[in-house]
């Protein structure tokens, strides 16, 4: 390639151009270089290649954008709108994987598609003589006369096109299902106004259904497995906390055989009518950990999250109940405890009982001298997780009145000095 | 040619006249003054980097001590977990957000003063979102792990939490990352291609690799513009979905101050507000550092840049105040509680001075067209705008942590310790020292673009056609 001619400004050049093809010279052999984009690109007209890509590409970014940018207003707007100015809402995990992947792949094949379609006019080399008037700030035209032929052929790689063409759709595609899936990934949060009446916490229940069989498959001999269904209607009507955990613990605690799996099950309702009882309740109401332990008595128009959130940390602070000790208290509270604790704690709260023995976090010595005599265990502290239960250890809200509470708390603090 | 363009602003004098005038400069001396700094040395930047090479040793000193000593090193203790490591990423994302976003966003309008800004902006986000990156990973403590954060197979089946926030940084951060990266490289190659058979010695062997073999033919120059035409595009949402993401890091959590929906939105203008301010710092010190770059970066960047600068920050403010509203009309209790201890308890010096030189000083300063086109108040405004926002994200994520113990009621105090100040100062030597030596290898004002206004603008004036600043005529 040899410089035919310098220009210092650049319509001169595109001038030049013109005249260059109006004479009838190859085309193909003219090349016009310039140190910034030129107003209008004299692009011989075989160069540009019949092709629609650029519009499929455009298309494709638009929606690309489009489907970006509503995800991130949802985002941005969702929690206000949605949860009633809670803030949390677990984000559609997925989709933000998604979106992400999507973004890092439109901007690598924007890179890859710049590198590949001007490759045929890029040569690794070290920098020519040609190049050097452009270096000072010249447009040049420099003409090609015996190299025309290797030109033509370089430029007439097409298949290279639909390579991109494929990337870019699966981009798209990806985005589409980055985007497409988040409404059926996104928990909704149930919230329960004062007066209303409890909704079920349906996403959780439609998910115990479907992991269940899976999940059972992996600690149940195959032959057993037909009494899955029947052991998540008893174990777990649709309660998302103490559901599918508990009752599988339980079952790889009993370690069943073929043989003796039906009778573990049945000596496993019998010890634990009041789990059962309460799960069944508890199936029936909101387990968002509404205030309901506190409502007992109260007026429930009357309660706000704010004062829920006041009198849950007034509650904590409580040293000793309302309920004062005394030999009858704690009478009452021990047949209570017996009844629905023992077999998880412990007779007297030091050792685990039957079933505590099965769960996968042991149910603490709540009855030992050491720990929950401690001061920061108040009496308040007791009740809240009585009432709405922790982990393996179901809620007795739904079960036990406030008072009864009190007398299992007071009957705890018996057992607690006993030890001592 | 100029003198005509002169004439021609006169003549309409009574219209606002929102021409932009490039300086009159030819081509060849536009690649001069771009390429002015590129290859040489001067004692003062070489006592710059100096200094900052001393400021990343010593916090890589700090850093190792507190790998083998532990993080007790640092002011953190329960139950304050996130200090300032935390708080200094948020601070460079936020910086790094200049980046992509101002250059993307004034390509696809078009200005026509875009040119000396654009690359200015990318490459201060090339150099502030690795120190951002390196920060949740310094604070992960067991620094040694931090590829458990990678999703490869294993024997222990381990798997990434993808529920967990340090995760959505790691995506978020990379993404962006690559993006604002590979958009900086692309607009770079034609200036790379251009300049590499000036270049000598190492540096022509560099610019000859990274230019791939830029010709400046008219089919390249077409491929180069679509490119950067759809990495504006591309860029955008990812701007906006990485700051938003690390907001949730904190709203995603129940301590008072941080449990707030607004977050995403006010992290995210927070975060143009102050990379703008860094664009005009840096802007300045170029003006004053090289004499050439004083023809180029002209009173109307100041200008424009401060309209911009001006709407984001009334934007910041009633974010800002938004998020005690809802506190304030629900008297939610650890809201107020939060709010009360900013403004009138141990953060209250710290919190007004956020107010008045975030909100009340820059409002009055930029409304005046006088105060925008001077250099020297942009550039203190500037500096102060920083500042501030560094302290905005002290007194949005401390104080709720000191308040917040809900157990035993007790509240402490946090003030970061020697190791972790070595380690924010160590990352502002980064910053500083990485753009000192990306002006000596490469040219940080774009040649090519600011020599395509130039010729643009002597076309146009040839054609008598008139345009204003958010416009173009391609
Ligand atoms: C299904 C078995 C089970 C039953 C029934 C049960 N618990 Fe528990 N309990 C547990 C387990 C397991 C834990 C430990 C939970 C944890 O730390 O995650 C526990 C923890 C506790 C704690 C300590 C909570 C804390 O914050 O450390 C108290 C107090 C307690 N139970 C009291 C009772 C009382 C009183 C009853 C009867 C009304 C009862 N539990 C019934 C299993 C049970």
């Amino acid at each position: 390639m040899r410089v035919a001619a310098e220009f210092e400004h650049c319509e001169d050049a595109l001038a030049a151009h013109r005249l260059l093809i109006d004479e009838n010279l190859d085309p193909e052999d003219i090349e016009i270089r310039s140190p910034y984009p030129l107003p209008e690109a004299p692009i011989p007209p075989h160069r540009e290649r019949s092709f629609h890509m650029r519009t499929v590409v455009r298309v494709m970014w638009g929606t690309a954008i489009i489907l970006g940018f509503s995800f991130i207003a949802y985002t941005q707007l969702d929690w206000s709108l949605q949860s009633d100015g809670h803030p949390i809402v677990s984000v559609p995990i997925n989709a933000l994987l998604m979106y992400e992947m999507g973004m890092i792949t439109a901007i690598l094949t924007t890179t890859f598609m710049f590198l590949w379609e001007t490759r045929h006019f890029r040569q690794l080399v070290p920098a020519l003589e040609e190049d050097l008037p452009v270096a000072h700030g010249s447009v040049v035209i420099v003409v090609d006369g015996n190299s025309a032929d290797r030109a033509r052929d370089l430029l007439q790689g097409r298949g290279a096109r639909s390579v991109v063409t494929y990337l870019l759709i699966a981009c798209l595609g990806l985005l589409c299902t980055g985007c497409g899936t988040w409404p059926y990934n996104m928990r909704s949060q149930v919230v329960n106004k004062p007066g209303e009446t409890l909704k079920p916490y349906t996403n959780s229940n439609a998910e115990i259904g479907e992991i269940a069989p899976a999940d059972l498959s992996l600690v149940m001999p195959a032959g057993d497995q037909a009494l899955a269904p029947a052991i998540f209607q008893n174990l777990t009507p649709g309660d998302p906390r103490n559901t599918m955990t508990d009752a599988l613990i339980a079952l790889r605690g009993l370690n069943p055989t073929a043989a003796d799996y039906a009778q573990k099950l049945s000596d496993f309702r019998t010890q634990m009518p009041a789990w059962l009882q309460i799960k069944a309740l508890a199936s029936s109401s909101s387990t968002m950990g509404k205030p309901e332990f506190l409502t007992a008595g109260k007026d429930p128009e009357d309660v706000t999250d704010r004062r829920y959130r006041v009198e849950l940390n007034e509650l904590m602070g409580t040293r000793t109940g309302p309920v004062a000790r005394s030999a009858e208290s704690g009478e009452r509270g021990k047949v209570l405890y017996q009844n629905n604790c023992a077999f998880c704690h412990g007779g007297n709260g030091t050792s685990p009982g039957p079933v505590g023995e099965l769960t996968q976090i042991p149910p603490p010595a709540i009855g030992s001298g050491q720990v929950y005599s401690q001061p920061q265990f108040t009496d308040g502290y007791l009740y809240f997780y009585i009432a709405v239960g922790k982990n393996a250890m179901p809620p007795f809200v739904t079960k036990l009145t406030p008072s009864e509470i009190w007398d299992i708390v007071n009957h705890l603090r018996d057992l607690q000095s006993a030890a001592r | 040619m100029t003198e005509a363009v002169g004439g021609h602003q006169k003549a309409h004098s009574h219209h606002i006249n929102y021409n932009f005038v490039a300086p009159d400069m030819s081509v060849p001396e536009i690649f001069d003054a771009c390429f002015e700094p590129v290859g040489k040395q001067g004692w003062k930047s070489n006592i710059v980097i100096a200094v900052c090479l001393g400021l990343i040793g010593w916090a890589f000193f700090k850093w190792l001590e507190q790998n083998f000593v532990g993080f007790g090193k640092t002011g953190l203790h329960i139950p304050i977990f996130w200090g300032y490591y935390i708080i200094t990423f948020v601070f460079w994302i936020g910086v790094a957000h200049a980046g992509a976003l101002i250059s993307a966003l004034l390509r696809l309008c078009g200005a026509e003063w875009k040119g000396v800004v654009t690359r200015v902006a990318e490459v201060i986000t090339l150099f502030t979102l690795p120190a951002a990156g390196s920060f949740p990973l310094i604070h992960l403590g067991r620094f040694e792990v931090f590829y458990y954060m990678l999703p490869y197979p294993n024997s222990r089946l381990l798997w990434p939490n993808f529920k967990s926030m340090l995760m959505w940084d790691v995506f978020a951060i990379s993404t962006y990352l690559t993006g604002s990266v590979l958009f900086l490289y692309v607009t770079m190659i034609p200036d790379l291609g251009i300049a590499r058979p000036r270049m000598k010695g190492w540096m022509r062997t560099l610019y000859t690799l990274l230019s791939w073999g830029w010709r400046g033919t008219a089919e390249e120059w077409k491929r180069v513009k679509e490119a950067a035409a759809l990495y504006s595009v591309v860029i955008l949402p990812v701007v906006i979905s990485v700051h938003t993401i690390v907001s949730w890091d904190f709203a995603m959590e129940v301590v008072p101050g941080w449990h707030s929906e607004v977050f995403g939105p006010l992290f995210f203008v927070g975060a143009l507000y102050s990379g703008v301010a860094a664009v005009m710092t840096m802007l300045t010190i170029l003006y004053w550092t090289y004499k050439p770059y004083q023809k180029l970066i002209t009173s109307v960047h100041y200008d424009m840049l401060g309209r911009v600068w001006l709407v984001l920050g009334l934007a910041w403010a009633y974010l800002f105040f938004n998020d005690f509203l809802p506190a304030y009309y629900t008297h939610e209790p650890e809201k107020m509680d939060y709010m009360w201890y900013n403004a009138f308890g141990a953060y209250a010096p710290a919190w007004w001075f956020l107010i008045v030189g975030n909100f009340v000083m820059p409002l009055f300063c930029l409304s005046s067209k006088a105060f925008r086109r001077s250099r020297l108040p942009m550039f203190m405004l500037s500096i102060v705008v920083n500042i501030c926002m560094f302290i905005e994200r002290v007194v949005i994520f401390i104080p709720g942590q000191e308040i917040y113990n809900h157990l035993n009621g007790a509240t402490t105090h946090y003030s970061p310790s020697l190791t972790e100040l070595s380690i924010v100062v160590g990352s502002f030597g980064w910053v500083i020292g990485g753009l000192c030596v990306f002006c000596r290898i490469f040219p940080i004002l774009p040649f090519w673009e600011v020599a395509e206004t130039r010729v643009r603008q002597i076309e146009r004036e040839v054609a008598g056609v008139k345009i204003n600043y958010f416009q173009s005529g391609e």
